[in-house]
């Protein structure tokens, strides 16, 4: 019955806030700045829109469903991976935006070699995937409170910090030092942003990529699988 | 005349609490079935569970003959849970757009703005809009409309009825159930009994006070 395709039907019915769209705009515009003052530092630019995206793609996708306001397109005979699909493009398409132009402006300032590199955009894919997939049944943006505050927590413990970065800092020499590595950028994505030498293994870097696959597969059953009943109006 | 919904001994439970049990009926094209029962009733459960938005536990249920998920996707369906379903953020004009290619008719202000009244009849106005729904699954759709809001429905679920359109619709206003159904089943404490304009006026000639007088015979509570 709806015209509108998952992705547009989930966009206007639960857009990210419009504080969000002001943030990445801000992000991109002294992300821009800090590049046009020191071209090599594409790290920040990128940084400021990951922390963005742990909130933005957690979309709380289970309290709007719970009001009924996905009723149309799920009782709509859409299948429910094509929701799910639309749910994780709606929810994520800001922060890609907005890392693309910080990629353009990168590349229009010389550096487009580093800004395309594949562990850098590992890291917006992780961040994408796991704040939307843990986000599912929470309330939004509360996946990337959590996780941020599981983050900032960590980075308050020498040990913690002291211990990723050991991890990550030499090549993997072996299938333990492979998970160990994969596992710590997982958690903290940030750790792909750098130079780190673990984050220019391809196996390192695969075994990411698997990772966020099957977080978005858990997403996209958690959403085929799931009830939707009807929560009360309060 | 060919059943387009079927159910067959569908039970339901949350957290251990019976909410539906060995519930069987059917209803054909071109035949509006009222669901009547308590607060509590399990008239939503059931409605959803139809739009295939809840499992059963146990039973069946068929559109057309085939599972839910695959009939829906080869015709259209419409289901309305009232206007708390409507995202408040959204404009009328916005949801409209939604359903129709290129429509930029209705009102600008978002829901949160609209009168409960103006937004049910919105989401029902829009739902009735669109063409060729073989299906039409309400839930209350009467709450919150004014009388000339009301007439409107009934006479827009009566004319979708008589052009082969089925109508499963859930109320308490029985005056208004009367208006449209042909058959009600009347759900309590789990369980579904099925009546005809026949069993509630021997006339056929189906009011609000013969539905409530039928639906206490059937709970035992017959003055």
């Amino acid at each position: 019955m709806i015209r509108a395709s998952c992705l547009r039907f989930l966009y206007v019915i639960s857009p990210p806030a419009r504080w969000m769209y002001a943030a990445f705009a801000a992000s991109v515009l002294t992300g821009s700045a800090t590049l046009w003052l020191n071209p090599a530092d594409v790290d920040s630019a990128f940084g400021s829109i990951l922390l963005l995206q742990m909130f933005s793609a957690s979309s709380g996708f289970a309290g709007s469903a719970a009001r009924g306001y996905f009723d149309p397109i799920l009782a709509g005979g859409r299948s429910r991976s094509r929701v799910a699909m639309g749910s994780l493009v709606a929810s994520t398409a800001p922060g890609g935006a907005a890392w693309l132009l910080i990629v353009l402006v990168a590349a229009a300032m010389g550096r487009a070699g580093t800004a395309l590199t594949l562990h850098r955009f590992v890291a917006l894919i992780l961040i994408s995937t796991i704040a939307w997939a843990g986000g599912l049944a929470l309330p939004r943006m509360a996946a990337g409170g959590l996780w941020a505050f599981v983050l900032l927590t960590a980075a308050l413990s020498r040990d913690a910090v002291g211990g990723y970065l050991a991890v990550v800092q030499s090549p993997p020499a072996g299938v333990q030092d492979v998970l160990a590595s994969a596992a710590a950028f997982a958690i903290c994505p940030y750790l792909l942003l750098g130079e780190f030498p673990a984050a220019r293994d391809p196996i390192v870097i695969g075994a990411d990529l698997c990772v966020a696959l099957t977080v978005a597969w858990s997403g996209f059953r958690y959403i085929d699988r799931r009830e939707y009943s009807l929560v009360e109006p309060v | 005349m060919k059943a387009r919904v079927s159910l067959n001994g569908i039970a339901k439970q949350y957290d251990g609490k019976r909410v539906l049990s060995d519930v069987t009926f059917s209803v054909s094209t071109g035949e509006a079935l009222g669901v009547i029962g308590p607060n509590g009733a399990g008239k939503t459960t059931l409605l959803r569970i139809v739009m295939g938005l809840l499992r059963a536990d146990a039973g069946w249920v068929r559109l057309d003959g085939e599972p839910v998920a695959s009939a829906l996707a080869r015709f259209r369906a419409a289901y309305f849970a009232g206007e708390s379903t409507l995202a408040p953020g959204v404009s009328a004009r916005t949801w409209r757009s939604l359903f129709h290619d290129a429509d930029d008719r209705g009102e600008a202000r978002p829901f949160r703005l609209l009168s409960r009244g103006t937004r049910q009849l919105i989401g029902l106005k829009t739902m009735f809009s669109v063409s060729g729904i073989r299906l039409f699954v309400l839930d209350e759709p009467w709450e919150g409309l004014d009388p000339d809001a009301s007439r409107w429905l009934t006479e827009a679920m009566r004319a979708r009825r008589d052009a082969g359109a089925t109508i499963l619709v859930s109320s308490h206003r029985l005056h208004d159930l009367a208006g449209v159904c042909d058959r009600y089943v009347f759900l309590d404490r789990g369980f579904a009994t099925i009546v005809t304009g026949e069993d509630v006026a021997r006339n056929g000639v189906v009011t609000g006070d013969g539905l409530l007088a039928a639906f206490d015979v059937v709970r035992g509570r017959a003055r």
